[in-house]
């Protein structure tokens, strides 16, 4: 019954936005945190913005050619220390204005600006020193190196001078919610839903007059919406509902080219947690196999299976992989309870003591991901619970997850959660003791010296053997348990045509989207 | 227990789903815009094999079985138990098609990584396998070129002569004889096995840097010679009258662009046919003149080929519309399911599985065209949408060898990786591929713009 209402809820409020053919509604992960690109920190941010700016290139998701839709020329300068662009003449930003070289320039000296608290800017700040306006269409961005193929690294959204008083651009301004692009899309963020109308402009022809992203929430209820036409898509499907989705000739499933990767960060700052005895207990009293049964529904011996386990911070198939450190897909009791006793924890009418006081693990995980692994945050804590720690478990908003959780002010013991990577799957910014993502401040010389070996790797085979070694050495200190990576795959209505999807980014191709009839 | 019998076997009727199934929406969701004449229809595999006379020679055989499930590594076992010649002749010509992919793939990798991005301190010999790399790209004179350049090395120096000599004496691959001669011996041909897998590198050679570290250096002639090798053991085990079916068989996946020239059409066992990307005989032929011929063997098959006559509408003004090509597919897979139903005496279980597969056929058929005509990007869009077609049904490995081969020649690695991971345990050669990949990958990541880890 009340599955029922809350899909007559989700139904009344697609009908209710979803009125004329052209429009498409979907349910994303959540709501974006910020339209602000310089923001970003969800994918769902990401997915979003991809619809309202353009980024200065991009790759083609077909053909992974690298494009510009408003650059019409460029040349290397300075002997490969700057590069030249032209842009496109007619392009309007959404509030009519022009863009010209000067937003360009704009939005360098913004991410340069030390009053932009951005982590997208900070790593453009490692090598770009400068842009300089040119004339109306043309300016000059300079590098602080010779960059073999600058073109590549210039994938930044670009932002419309004329929306703000200084280049010290803060998070908090309004243009996080109503921001202004020249993408093809016209977006504005509500509580509940953003929406997004088509704008049309030389350089982009939406068929579809009106995006509408609204929050997912429980997932057979998106996969019943779906079917009943009153969305037309939803981003990431979870393993569970994918056999139901693919049964039906109405939906097509896609593929959605994105590395992501599943943990449960551990507080090694916190009591017991920072003997990493401890942290190897915890690891062993894990079942991934149940873990992963229970929560995404795929069994142990299931072929090709859309989830696998990891032992290290990169999916199996990715070069960085060290395929000698072994997996753990069972717990092993015995060897975690010698563990913690070696480490000085007692047993006490079977629950874990340290210095007399029984051990309550607060436990914690990104409440959107209970939609895509159902009861993962309750299954961990009842095989916590099983091996004799006392926890608190709570799901955190994403609010908390910011402005808490990574910022380091947290007092969780544990927290899962998920990171998803492109073609880029640098880990640095994760482990490292000064990592602007490293969520607990964990710190160890070991990992910061393998870090700074991938930094300053001459070769690929240099910079390849240092994050083995990383990962290697990560599965001894674990700061994370590492759980799985996970497939992500869409599912579109079939009248939705012409759905590419962009690697990571998703809706670079969204002018060739459209909806029949 | 394989997915086709249990599927097959529990022959559910569709009326008899449970009430937990989604409920299915009536309307179509794509417009339909082509209805293949049903008698031409009648002839495709899905829609005789409804009949259960023409499926009962395949069902309950454990190597048809692992064709359907597209297992070719556990076909291979199954059919060198039974004695079906011909089965065993298919799963030997998938296989050279895997490996002959597998070498463009690694070819292509090896170009965009050690050719392209080429780094001051790759190791001298990497010329000879970037030479290899241009011959199986069908870049003779470039591979000629970098051979004659790589003739003094002291690791690949004898290989670049053996190839440079092969080349000299005919401008296409050499043959099985001097591919082993080349990158090591797979042993006499023997129907029903598999070669033994080198499970190291061909050399590791320093990179020239201050560290020197050792590079693992894969030479894809090997890939090449397995390929060579089940091709031989396909003729040898095939019946000697389809010696000519074998040949255009093998055009789909051949790695250079065939001449344009007229093929016939050829009386087809159903052994060639079940299951296949091929829905009738004449399909066949269409997809070998097709790959040279494009737009024009469309012209010319239509009447016969249900291929051909699947796409003829999807013409418009001399080009393949692919969201036309997308839509006859799923009319195709239509139109089967509803004869299936009336040559079955009702719908069963196995009905749609069979009609996707048509489908998709369409959409890979749609792909050759495309490409041979001139639809890069055209082409790569059928690609990828019959790739993610088969998601569902179980994924054809030679065909997702063959996107990983593309998506190299586009510098685009994480596609491929993903493919080499999903096959690596079935077919353990691939692992070889792995080796310019990443490099192709690394190369690409130091050049890529910043991305930070996002949750």
């Amino acid at each position: 019954m009340a599955l029922k209402h809350a899909i007559r809820a989700v139904t009344g409020l697609a009908f209710a936005v979803f009125g004329t053919g052209a429009t498409l509604a979907y349910f994303e992960e959540s709501i974006p945190m910020s339209l602000n690109p310089l923001y970003a920190k969800t994918m769902a941010d990401h997915r979003a913005q991809e619809l309202i700016f353009d980024r200065l290139w991009y790759n083609d998701a077909i053909t992974n050619e690298l494009r510009s839709r408003v650059v019409s020329k460029y040349q290397i300068a300075e002997a490969g220390r700057a590069v030249e662009i032209t842009l496109k003449t007619g392009i309007r930003w959404h509030n009519g204005q022009a863009l010209t070289s000067k937003d360009i320039c704009f939005t360098i000296e913004a991410m340069l600006d030390p009053g932009t608290p951005s982590p997208v800017a900070a790593h453009y700040r490692e090598f770009i020193v400068g842009c300089d306006v040119k004339g109306p269409q043309a300016a000059l961005i300079r590098f602080s190196r010779v960059l073999p193929k600058p073109r590549e690294r210039l994938s930044f959204l670009i932002l419309p001078a004329s929306e703000f008083d200084s280049t010290a651009v803060s998070p908090d301004l309004q243009f996080s919610a109503r921001p202004v692009g020249t993408g093809p899309f016209n977006g504005k963020r509500g509580l509940r839903m953003v929406t997004m109308d088509a704008f049309s402009n030389v350089h982009h022809t939406p068929n579809i007059v009106q995006m509408q992203l609204q929050e997912g929430g429980d997932p057979l209820v998106q996969t019943k919406t779906l079917i009943n036409n009153n969305v037309q898509g939803i981003v990431v499907v979870p393993p569970p509902q994918r056999p139901d989705l693919s049964a039906s000739d109405d939906v097509s499933m896609k593929s959605y080219d994105l590395r992501s990767w599943w943990y449960i960060s551990v507080n090694t700052k916190r009591g017991a947690l920072s003997d990493r005895r401890v942290r190897e207990a915890l690891d062993l009293v894990l079942n991934r196999n149940e873990l992963r049964q229970y929560s995404i529904g795929v069994k142990p011996n299931d072929k090709n299976s859309p989830c696998e386990f990891i032992s290290g911070p990169f999916i199996p198939a990715s070069p960085y992989y060290n395929v000698e450190v072994d997996v753990h897909p069972t717990a092993n009791l015995a060897k975690a309870g010698a563990l913690l006793k070696q480490a000085g924890l007692e047993k006490l009418g079977g629950r874990w003591h340290s210095e007399g006081k029984p051990i309550t693990l607060r436990v914690g995980m990104l409440a959107n991901l209970d939609h895509e692994a159902p009861d993962l945050l309750s299954q961990v804590a009842n095989q916590l619970g099983a091996a004799g720690f006392d926890r608190l478990t709570s799901k955190i908003s994403s609010d908390e997850w910011d402005n808490s959780v990574m910022a380091g002010s947290s007092d969780f013991d544990l927290v899962i959660g998920k990171w998803s990577f492109g073609l880029v799957e640098e880990v640095n910014e994760l482990f490292h003791s000064k990592g602007r993502q490293n969520m607990f401040r964990f710190t160890s010389d070991k990992v910061d010296a393998l870090l700074a070996e991938y930094d300053d790797a001459v070769t690929d085979t240099e910079q390849r053997d240092a994050y083995h070694k990383l990962h290697q050495r990560l599965s001894h200190e674990l700061p994370y348990l590492f759980l799985w990576k996970l497939d992500t795959k869409s599912a579109w209505r079939t009248e939705v045509r012409g759905a590419i999807i962009s690697p990571y980014y998703y809706f670079t191709e969204i002018d060739s989207w459209s909806i029949a009839g | 227990m394989n997915r086709w019998f249990t599927i097959t076997w529990i022959g559910l009727a569709v009326g008899a789903f449970s009430c937990d199934n989604p409920p299915q929406n009536k309307g179509d969701g794509a417009r339909v815009h082509v209805a293949i004449d049903a008698a031409l229809l009648t002839k495709s595999w899905p829609v005789r094999m409804a009949a259960n006379a023409v499926r009962a020679r395949f069902e309950g055989h454990a190597g048809w079985g692992a064709v359907f499930d597209h297992e070719l590594d556990e076909a291979l076992v199954a059919f060198a138990d039974s004695g079906d010649q011909r089965g065993l002749a298919r799963v030997h010509q998938g296989l050279a098609d895997l490996y002959r992919q597998a070498a463009l793939l690694s070819a292509n990798a090896t170009v965009e990584a050690y050719g392209v991005d080429a780094a001051a301190t790759d190791p001298q010999e990497m010329g000879y396998v970037i030479a290899v790399s241009h011959a199986i790209r069908g870049e003779t004179d470039q591979a000629k070129k970098a051979f004659e350049q790589s003739l003094d090395g002291p690791v690949f120096g004898v290989r670049a002569k053996a190839w440079a000599d092969a080349l000299k004496r005919h401008s296409t691959l050499p043959d099985l004889e001097t591919l082993m001669g080349i990158s090591g011996d797979l042993g006499p041909v023997s129907p029903g096995t598999e070669p033994p897998v080198l499970d190291t590198p061909d050399a590791e050679i320093a990179e020239r840097s201050e560290q020197g570290r050792l590079m693992a250096i894969v030479d894809p002639s090997r890939f090449l010679a397995r390929a060579a090798w089940h091709e031989a053991a396909a003729v040898a085990s095939a019946p000697a009258t389809d010696a000519g079916v074998l040949k255009q068989i093998s055009a789909r996946y051949a790695t250079s662009r065939p001449a344009e020239k007229t093929h016939l059409e050829l009386s087809l066992d159903d052994g060639w046919l079940f299951a296949a990307s091929d829905l009738n005989a004449a399909d066949v032929s269409f997809i070998a003149e097709a790959k040279g011929a494009g737009l024009v063997a469309v012209g010319r098959w239509s009447d016969r080929s249900i291929l051909a006559a699947a796409l003829a509408p999807s013409i418009n003004e001399s080009k393949l519309d692919p969201q036309l090509v997308l839509d006859a597919g799923f009319a195709l897979q239509k139109q089967i399911q509803a004869l299936m139903a009336d040559v079955g005496g009702g719908e069963m279980g196995f009905h749609r599985p069979f009609a996707q597969r048509a489908r998709i056929a369409v959409l890979m058929a749609g792909m050759i065209v495309a490409d041979a005509n001139d639809q890069y990007r055209d082409a790569g869009i059928l690609r990828l949408n019959a790739l993610e077609r088969m998601d569902q049904l179980g994924v054809d490995p030679v065909f997702a060898i063959s996107v990983a081969a593309w998506d190299a020649g586009n510098r685009s690695p994480m596609r491929p990786e993903e493919i080499i991971h999903q096959f690596k345990s079935s077919y353990p050669a691939l692992v070889a591929t792995r080796a310019p990949l990443e490099a192709l990958h690394l190369r690409r990541s130091r050049h890529a713009g910043p991305s930070n880890p996002v949750h």
